[in-house]
């Protein structure tokens, strides 16, 4: 968590598993990150304050694998030593977790509650406000305006002045630094990351506009080098914290937004993607940047404050050109759309290959389907681009506005079809995105398989599956893609699993029910760390998808539990 | 068109928790072709929304010399299980706020635990200080501790069965939902559910709190009622609750630490029985949090960071009902009702209702809680129950 009220920057640092004491390189300083690594930045990495060492030695950090630990004949025979190491793991201690001042219970009273206080969120919120209805924005982060307003250059939008008209005209329907945690059966439930409000909401209609959020990559030895989200690096880079020779990877409207902007900082990094063209579609997008596509990195190498990557491109079957590349830090600008809480509220949601993930269902105005009076907006239907947010926003709010006869429904359909007009004019392959997602046809064949080609999570494929264990997934828990794979076989029963047969060729694999991420998730602790599976869950399905060769819908997502960020059990139970 | 598998076994068990998954284990060793049918996945109903502690002390000697037999079944049964069930036996901590509660317990100590050999040790005030310092030790006259008490993980506990169960070649129906038991001439024929039908000579229904659902399908009413309990996790921590689980029992709020860290527990508050969707209260996460924040104080520092809820199947005298009745259809059996105490008695109910099911023989600690008790009205009156 940067706090930049009050400027609370300190430099970043490379944290330590609690269970086997090896480095974990993952460094996000967004607010949602608060939770990561202990609530309310009391553990905050970017303010230098760190875990301590695991007892545990080093030599029994195979064994201590998640998947590995339950199964393991020697832990078992050795579980009454076994047990001593784990009491030893080394967490925070909690009498050095802050004592959350005394909280105030503030009942909020609305017409729509929009949560996400981005580009899609300010639009919304301000159409909304403009036909007549009363609008409260909830955003996690100190500022309003998202990740875009990072950037100098934000294209034809100016995020900055969407700001300042909403502080101006939503003067008392603005939370900043609240967490929306979700819906509980009597209320639904927020607090400040302070600890010092907790909030009740009473709302008819709740938008999401959640975005978008950037995972770690997954690769071999991926938790061994220092891994940035490419918000969390701009901030700290802006903020003189750091300053050297990134590798960034991803190649999409933000990766490379991120890129220029560290340009203009004074930076050059290096270009990284396995995608062959950049995932804009337009190859001018990376003129005058260094850059190296279709680039699977194979493996890692630390040396000192710097490491080497290496890394192939395919070049034909099994053949492969060799690459290698150097840097201080690597920055990851892949993203997926941050739909927790649309997870916690159990709204279907489908996997869509042109929309960069699994986005909820919806309709064209935002409407969420399974949900009553729950609409979403922005880059949590998907990675639309950015210059036709604006249009979708208020081709939502329209479409709320006519919901409530504040306007006639034929002007909220002129919304939608200004949107759906941009989005063909922008990428026509949107419009049939949503179109499937709308009609219900998102799993019937549309997309190619083998499945999710193309969803950016990882950067290593299926090239190294050798090196599963080397490949961590989730941070929190320590569950390596190693991890995943063993315990989907022990749930299949099956001695081994051969995961480049073609499905026409061998019917029988086709017949095998995948074990649901519900089982995984409980077999090895996935997703139930303190970052609550925003890091790793959805690449978890994906990565699966991909290489059981199954939709992701066969494996599921597990129902995300409130609060959506970790509350103070004090801010809870003296809360007045 | 959905597809009906029909699949021909000897013994069906309906419900894939912890009771269903010993029971049909105990079966499949012995030989016999079981199959294991749940309407959701492997243990997802109750079996893995608990606190996964275990205990031998309860308020009458039915329970209690059940518990203390459960509980060397559960110590035997891990080393025959392919996953380690991580069992730590960090003893009970009961908390007494008025000498009134604590004499009520010596004397349940004295008359029952003692001679069975589940005596707890009581301790004053100061010696409550002194050994447990993170305890708000003012608000309590004394405490008594059960040394042999103990947590467990639920989930590998559940996938040790499953994993043994499988290698056996035992078949395994998860996300089945069934909704019949057949019967023909007052015996059971099969269970049938969309997507699959299993023929079966014997049906066991252990299906949790949607056992008497299942069972009037048959013909068969028997009076166990869902109520819903809510649970909480915290943000790991570094481990400093050495008891598994740590009670006040004048609010019946109760919490332990997981060896991740996870400070655990919950509240009782009061809920109207029924099978309610599994959500959770911001009345139930306060009062939790408050009272936690009462038995100790430094947990207002700690972060809640999930909350769920299960089922508690309550029958009339907080007591399991095993076994069959005479005037239910030939065939038909039962275990469920466990109040609270399913996973902890799963493992030695299921050896108890393979021998019964196979040789028809009635355990002496079994007897007790056969169905009949509820109709002839011998009830177990049991106080004891936790949350």
């Amino acid at each position: 968590m940067v706090d930049q009220g009050q400027g609370h920057l300190g430099s970043p640092v490379m944290l330590s598993s609690p269970r086997t004491s090896e480095v974990r390189g993952f460094i996000c300083c967004e607010w949602w990150c608060s939770g990561y690594w202990l609530s309310n930045g009391s553990l905050n990495q970017c303010a230098g304050q760190v875990n301590a060492q695991s007892r545990l030695m080093s030599f029994m950090s195979g064994l201590a694998r998640p998947s590995v630990l339950p199964r393991s004949r020697l832990i078992k025979i050795a579980w009454p030593i076994v047990i001593r190491f784990a009491k030893g793991m080394r967490h925070i201690d909690a009498s050095q977790l802050p004592e959350p001042p005394k909280a105030k219970i503030i009942n909020v009273v609305t017409d729509v509650l929009v949560i996400g206080g981005g580009l899609s969120g300010l639009i919304t919120a301000m159409e909304l406000s403009r036909l007549g209805l009363k609008v409260t924005i909830v955003e996690g982060n100190s500022e309003l305006g998202g990740r875009i307003i990072e950037l100098e250059d934000q294209g034809v939008l100016k995020v900055s002045e969407y700001v300042n008209s909403a502080k101006a005209k939503l003067t008392n329907g603005l939370l900043t630094g609240v967490v929306f945690d979700g819906v509980l059966e009597d209320a639904a439930i927020g607090h400040s990351l302070d600890g010092a409000k907790l909030f009740e909401f009473n709302y008819k209609v709740l938008v999401l506009a959640t975005g978008s959020r950037e995972v770690p990559l997954v690769f071999p030895g991926n938790y061994k080098v220092p891994m940035y989200t490419g918000l969390t690096y701009l901030k700290l880079v802006k903020a003189g914290v750091v300053k050297g020779e990134p590798i960034l990877y991803g190649t999409d409207e933000w990766g490379i937004g991120v890129a220029r902007e560290l340009v203009k900082l004074g930076l050059n990094p290096l270009i990284m993607d396995h995608a062959i063209q950049p995932r804009t579609g337009r190859l001018s997008d990376l003129k005058d940047l260094r850059a190296v596509m279709g680039a699977y990195i194979s493996s890692v190498e630390v040396e000192g404050a710097r490491f080497r990557l290496r890394y192939q491109v395919p070049e034909g079957p099994k053949k492969f050109t060799i690459g290698e590349a150097t840097g201080d830090a690597l920055i990851t600008t892949i993203r997926v759309p941050a739909v927790e809480l649309l997870a916690q509220l159990g709204a279907e949601l489908a996997y869509d290959i042109v929309l960069g993930g699994i986005v909820p269902r919806h309709k064209w105005s935002g409407e969420v389907i399974g949900l009553r009076n729950v609409y979403v907006v922005g880059e949590a239907t998907g990675m639309i681009p950015l210059s036709t947010i604006p249009l979708q926003a208020k081709a939502t709010a329209y479409s709320i506005a006519a919901m409530y006869g504040l306007i006639k429904p034929e002007e909220a359909d002129k919304a939608i079809a200004e949107f759906k007009n941009a989005l063909v004019t922008s990428n026509p392959t949107f419009v049939d995105a949503f179109n499937r997602l709308e009609k219900g046809l998102h799993d019937v064949g549309y997309f190619q398989e083998p499945n999710v080609p193309e969803v950016p999570q990882w950067v290593s494929d299926l090239y190294f599956l050798d090196k599963a264990d080397d490949q961590l997934i989730c941070f929190c828990e320590d569950v390596s893609l190693g991890d995943l794979l063993r315990v989907t076989r022990e749930f299949l029963g099956l001695k081994e699993i051969k995961l480049n047969i073609l499905h026409d060729e061998v019917p029988k694999h086709r017949e095998l029910k995948m074990p649901r991420m519900e089982y995984i998730k409980r077999a090895t602790g996935l997703g139930t760390g303190a970052c609550q599976g925003k890091l790793c869950m959805i690449t978890a399905n994906l990565m699966l998808a991909r290489l059981m060769r199954r939709k992701p819908y066969e494996f599921g997502l597990p129902r995300q539990r409130p609060p959506l960020n970790p509350i103070p059990m004090g801010t809870l139970g003296d809360a007045e | 068109m959905i597809r009906r598998v029909v699949h021909n076994v000897d013994v069906a068990v309906i419900g894939g928790g912890i009771v269903g998954l010993a029971t049909a284990y105990n079966l499949a060793k012995r030989g016999v072709k079981v199959a294991l049918v749940d309407k959701g996945i492997i243990g997802g109903g109750s079996s893995t929304r608990n606190a996964s502690r275990f205990r031998v002390q309860f308020g009458n000697i039915e329970n209690t010399k059940y518990a203390i037999e459960a509980m060397r079944e559960l110590m035997r049964i891990k080393n025959e299980l392919n996953w380690n069930p991580m069992i730590r036996r960090g003893g009970y901590l009961w908390l007494f706020r008025s000498n009134e509660a604590m004499r009520s317990f010596e004397e349940i100590n004295n008359s029952i635990w003692k001679p069975l050999g589940a005596s707890v040790r009581f301790m004053d005030s100061g010696e409550l200080a002194n050994k447990y310092p993170y305890l708000n030790s003012k608000l309590y006259v004394g405490a008594a501790f059960g040394p042999q008490d103990g947590e467990l993980h639920h989930d590998y506990l559940m996938y040790g069965y499953l994993s043994r169960l499988r290698e056996m070649g035992a078949l395994i129906i998860d996300e089945a939902p069934i909704n019949k038991i057949t019967v023909v001439n007052n015996e059971v024929r099969s269970v049938e559910g969309v997507g699959a039908v299993v023929n079966a000579k014997a049906v066991i229904v252990t299906a949790g709190a949607w056992s008497s659902e299942i069972l009037k399908t048959a013909g068969v009413e028997l009076p166990i009622n869902a109520i819903r309990k809510e649970i909480g996790v915290t943000a790991p921590v570094r481990f400093f609750i050495e008891p598994s689980l740590i009670i006040d029992t004048h609010t019946n709020a109760y919490f332990g630490q997981t060896l991740r860290g996870e400070v655990i527990g919950s509240i009782e508050v009061n809920e109207e029985p029924g099978l309610k969707p599994f959500n959770n209260t911001l009345k139930w996460l306060r009062a939790w949090a408050k009272a936690m924040g009462e038995v100790m104080p430094v947990s207002k520092r700690i972060p809640v960071m999930r909350v769920w809820s299960g089922y508690y199947e309550v029958t009339p005298d907080n007591s399991h009902i095993m076994g069959r009745s005479d005037s239910w259809p030939r065939g038909l059996y039962v275990a469920a009702g466990f109040s609270g105490h399913g996973l902890m008695f799963g493992p030695l109910t299921g050896r108890l209702m393979a021998e019964y099911v196979l040789d028809g023989k009635v355990n002496p600690i079994m007897e007790p809680f056969l169905p009949d008790r509820l109709s002839k009205g011998k009830l177990i009156k049991e106080h004891l129950v936790i949350g």
